[in-house]
Parts: C-alpha cells; sequence; structure tokens
C-alpha cells in the first residue's frame, strides 16, 4: 500500500513546511487477528482505509502503529520493523481510542475505523512536532511516544542510594486494580476518562521532591503513632513513610477501593512505603502505622522546561482529543521508570513517584463518585476510571459523565435505541 | 427568574469549554472537534461555533444548554479577542 499524502489545511500551509518535514506520514494497520498478525485494514493520516495481505505490503515512508497483540509484536520480531510501532505507541492502546470514538473495532468495522485511529495519530504527530525541537528522524524512532518526549529533556541521574531506591521502588504504584469483575449478560465495561489536558495540568502542577533526602529511623520519630502520623501529614517537606497499613479497620468499600499494591497487569514490588500525597489520602480512611521515613530538604515546582509545552498553552485545546493525548505522553515521559542499559536496572526519581500518586489520587476522587453512584469499579489510574454498567445504566452514566466533566466514552455511539426503551 | 439572554453571557471561556466538552459526549463530535488542533488559535473559536452550531440544530437540548450559558457571546468575544492577536 503506497501512502497518500491528505494531510490537512494546516499541514499544507508553507509555514509548517520544516515541522512537516520532521513530521513522518502515521498510518494505522487494524489487523483481522491481532494474534496473528497478517492481513487488515490500513489507513494513512485519516484516508480511506486499504485491505492489505501483511504488513511488508505497507508503505516504507510510513510510520504504521499496529493493533497486533503486544505477545506477537514481540514474537513476531514487528518491534525490529523499522516502520512498524506496537498498539500502545501512544500509551492509550489504539483499540481504546477507537472505542473513545464509539466505534466498534470488529470484522469490517475495521475499515471505518483505521481512517479515525489514523487521521488522530498523525494529529498527535504534528501536534508534538510543533511542541519540541526534533531532528530529521527523532520523533518516531522510539518504542513510544513518551520516550521521545523524554529524550527531549534533561537526563535524571541515579540517586546512590540504594536503600531510597528501593523504598522508591515501593511507592510507585502506576495504576489501581480492584479484584476483576466478571462479564455479566447485558452489561458494558468503559473508560470514564477526565480530560487529558486539564489532567496533566494538574497533574503536573503538583509539587515535587528535590534530591536532598536524609533517613530518619523509628528511634528519632514521635513515639505515639498518632503523633507521628500528624507529624508527618503536617510537614512542610517532602516525606516518603514506610508504613503498615491496617485495611481490616478501614471502610471496607473505600478500602478495597485504594486497591494498595494491586494493578491491572503485573506484580510490583511489596508495597511498605508510601509517598507524602498518598499518605493524605490513605489516612483519611484506613489506620496507618508510620516505621520510619526518608525526608527530602524541601519542595519545588517542577522546571519550566517540564512543563507542558507551549502549543498546548491554548485553553481551547481542551477540545482536542489529539491535544489530550499529547499531553498524557508528555506527563507520562517524566512519571515512568527507565531501564538502564549500563546498570541493567530501572531508574525511578522521587518525581516520577510523586507525579503517579498526585494521578492515582486524583483518579480516587473520580473512582469513588462511581461507586457511590452504585457503579462497579473494576480499576483507575492515568485519568481515568474503569467500570461495569448494565445497559439500562448507560443513560446514568451519561448524566455522570456530563457532571464529572469526563470527555469519553462517547456515549452518542454507545446508547442504542433499545436501552433508551429499557430505561424508560 | 429571567433566563441570561443571548447577550449576557454567565461562565468565562475555562468554564464553557467543560460546558462543550459535556456537549461533545452527548452529540459525539468528538472528531470533528478534534480537527482544531490543526488549526491556528485564531480560527479554532469560528470550527468550535461551527461544530456547537450544528450540534445544537440537531438537539434541542443542547440548544438550550447553550442559550442558557450564554455560549455563544463568550464565544464570539473569544474569536475577536483571538483576531487581535493574530
Amino acid at each position: 500500500m503506497n501512502a497518500p499524502s491528505p494531510r490537512n489545511d494546516a499541514a499544507n500551509g508553507a509555514a509548517v513546511e520544516g515541522i512537516v518535514s520532521l513530521c513522518p506520514d502515521i498510518g494505522v494497520m487494524l489487523y483481522d487477528n491481532p494474534n496473528e498478525c497478517t492481513s487488515g485494514w490500513a489507513s494513512v493520516n485519516g484516508s480511506p482505509a486499504s485491505y492489505v495481505r501483511q504488513h511488508s505490503d505497507l508503505a516504507n515512508n510510513v510510520v504504521w502503529i499496529t493493533n497486533g497483540s503486544f505477545g506477537q509484536y514481540i514474537q513476531q520480531g514487528h518491534r525490529n520493523v523499522h516502520n512498524l510501532r506496537s498498539i500502545s505507541f501512544l500509551r492509550t492502546q489504539i483499540n481504546q481510542i477507537g472505542t473513545d470514538f464509539g466505534h466498534d473495532m470488529s470484522g469490517a468495522n475495521a475499515a471505518v475505523v483505521a481512517p479515525v485511529i489514523s487521521e488522530v495519530a498523525a494529529r498527535v504527530f504534528r501536534l508534538a512536532s510543533t511542541a519540541y525541537e526534533w531532528k530529521a528522524g527523532e520523533l518516531s524512532n522510539a518504542d513510544s511516544l513518551h520516550e521521545n518526549i523524554k529524550s527531549r529533556f534533561p537526563r535524571d541521574t541515579p540517586l546512590n542510594n540504594p536503600a531510597l531506591e528501593r523504598a522508591l521502588q515501593a511507592a510507585f504504584q502506576t495504576d489501581s486494580a480492584m479484584s476483576r469483575a466478571d462479564f455479566v449478560p447485558n452489561s458494558v465495561f468503559m473508560s470514564l476518562r477526565l480530560n487529558r489536558l486539564t489532567h496533566a495540568r494538574k497533574v503536573l502542577s503538583c509539587p515535587i521532591p528535590d534530591d536532598a533526602w536524609e533517613y530518619i529511623p523509628s528511634v528519632k520519630l514521635p513515639v505515639s503513632q498518632k503523633e507521628r502520623l500528624a507529624m508527618c501529614l503536617q510537614h512542610e517537606t517532602p516525606i516518603l513513610a514506610e508504613v503498615v497499613m491496617d485495611m481490616s479497620r478501614a471502610n471496607s468499600e473505600y478500602a478495597a477501593l485504594a486497591a494498595f499494591g494491586q494493578k491491572a497487569t503485573s506484580r510490583m514490588a511489596l508495597r511498605e512505603w508510601v509517598s507524602h500525597p498518598e499518605l493524605v489520602w490513605l489516612s483519611r480512611f484506613a489506620p496507618i502505622e508510620i516505621k520510619s521515613i526518608f525526608r527530602s530538604h524541601h519542595y519545588c515546582t517542577l522546571p519550566t522546561k517540564m512543563q507542558l509545552p507551549a502549543t498546548l498553552s491554548d485553553p481551547m485545546l481542551e477540545l482536542s482529543y489529539s491535544a489530550g493525548l499529547l499531553a498524557e505522553n508528555h506527563w507520562m515521559s517524566l512519571a515512568s521508570d527507565e531501564y538502564q542499559k549500563l546498570t541493567k536496572k530501572k531508574l525511578l526519581t522521587p518525581r516520577a513517584v510523586w507525579l503517579r500518586a498526585a494521578d492515582r489520587a486524583l483518579c480516587f476522587l473520580l473512582a469513588k463518585k462511581a461507586l457511590d453512584k452504585g457503579f462497579t469499579v473494576t480499576g483507575y489510574g492515568t485519568g481515568a476510571v474503569r467500570i461495569r454498567i448494565q445497559r439500562n445504566e448507560l443513560l446514568g452514566a451519561l448524566e455522570f459523565a456530563i457532571e464529572q466533566k469526563l470527555v469519553s466514552p462517547n456515549f452518542h455511539k454507545l446508547i442504542q435505541e433499545d436501552d433508551l426503551n429499557v430505561a424508560a | 427568574m429571567s433566563q441570561p439572554d443571548d447577550a449576557t453571557p454567565v461562565l468565562d471561556f475555562e468554564h464553557l469549554a467543560d460546558v462543550l466538552c459535556a456537549i461533545t459526549i452527548r452529540s459525539g463530535d468528538l472528531l470533528e472537534l478534534d480537527k482544531i488542533a490543526d488549526l491556528p488559535p485564531a480560527d479554532r473559536a469560528i470550527k468550535v461555533v461551527m461544530t456547537i452550531n450544528r450540534a445544537a440544530e440537531a438537539d434541542p437540548w443542547i440548544a438550550d444548554v447553550l442559550m442558557k450559558v450564554g455560549a455563544l457571546p463568550i464565544l464570539r468575544q473569544e474569536y475577536l479577542q483571538r483576531k487581535k492577536v493574530a
């Protein structure tokens, strides 16, 4: 399949010619079977989809984001193909993007969905090309967009304190997952998503610790646990606390919702440490015993260089899904650990731990409201809450989405005529 | 209590953006509205006006909400400000 060039009006302007040369054409390939990764529907920059036999038929001058399962992407060596990128290149999986726009990805629908996703993906790239400084070929060369963006910032330096590094790993939780909710007839699973750009602004406004840490053992803390907790909560500088959580004495619903140390996809390090923002929100509903702490010298704001780029400063861009995706990749680049080939260890900064804690605290508030509304919450994190509801609750979910200023899912496509009859 | 009319906006633009997001959820115009990211800042307001006008024509609820919050004067003001800057 050769790449057509239906670039948008703005991209046709002479003024952006330089930017366009940095920004490759972006395509989306939706395999018929994501576990086989052979034939499927392909679209470039929002153009009508064409059917292709295999990935080698795809245009060589286009970067293709595919919906192949990650396992197959690795197993079949697609990671090493110059123009293929994985399903999660934009962090939000392309299946999820299709769902957010209210599309069913299965079967022949892929021909309709592929242009929608490729239009959005191409727009994210155009925004990214103007938002940061790139040399030719740099914009899409990493495994994910947030890794690419991370390369625009000064390199993080190791803390050279193994005890502190272990404590940070034990406090770093990327998302929260409740026990898996079973499928129930006539029910739907959906992600209720906060406005990504607004959420990124909130997360990035969270004060972060500096790098001057000191360890304070139990003997140097107040003897009474009540006083210890009060001291930590009121502390003006950042605290990383070694804790024992007594969930048996907490409100059971909210304790389960906290999903302390419980993630959706992988098991994390033993969750014995919590960051300051987490300590504040967890202490509101669960008794906490503090064993020792690390204390940083002071809180600081994120350096200007790491704030959202000026391209995203227009408040009107809160209405743009693509701008939201770029903003999400931006804050994610600052809130992720990084594998270091030299030391064969993951480098994790206090900044990442703090930003993730801020994200989960904001998502917890929404999850709690969803739970109070009677929805089954299955997990939350990165600005979204996953729920399962009966189809006859869809109108209630739409009301909830409007009240909470959510941006997806697209209820217009999700709600069918039958759902309205049942709800009535 | 009288309803605010077209000439008396009750929100600033920042709050109007929340309302417009909600409207988009209902109308399903997410992809259409996304196109503003490709436009220069001065042209974005007019694109938003065109998109929500279409949504209002198709859905009386949306028309009602836009009227109540005085969306059009806010967007008109936003449009003029952006044109001036451009």
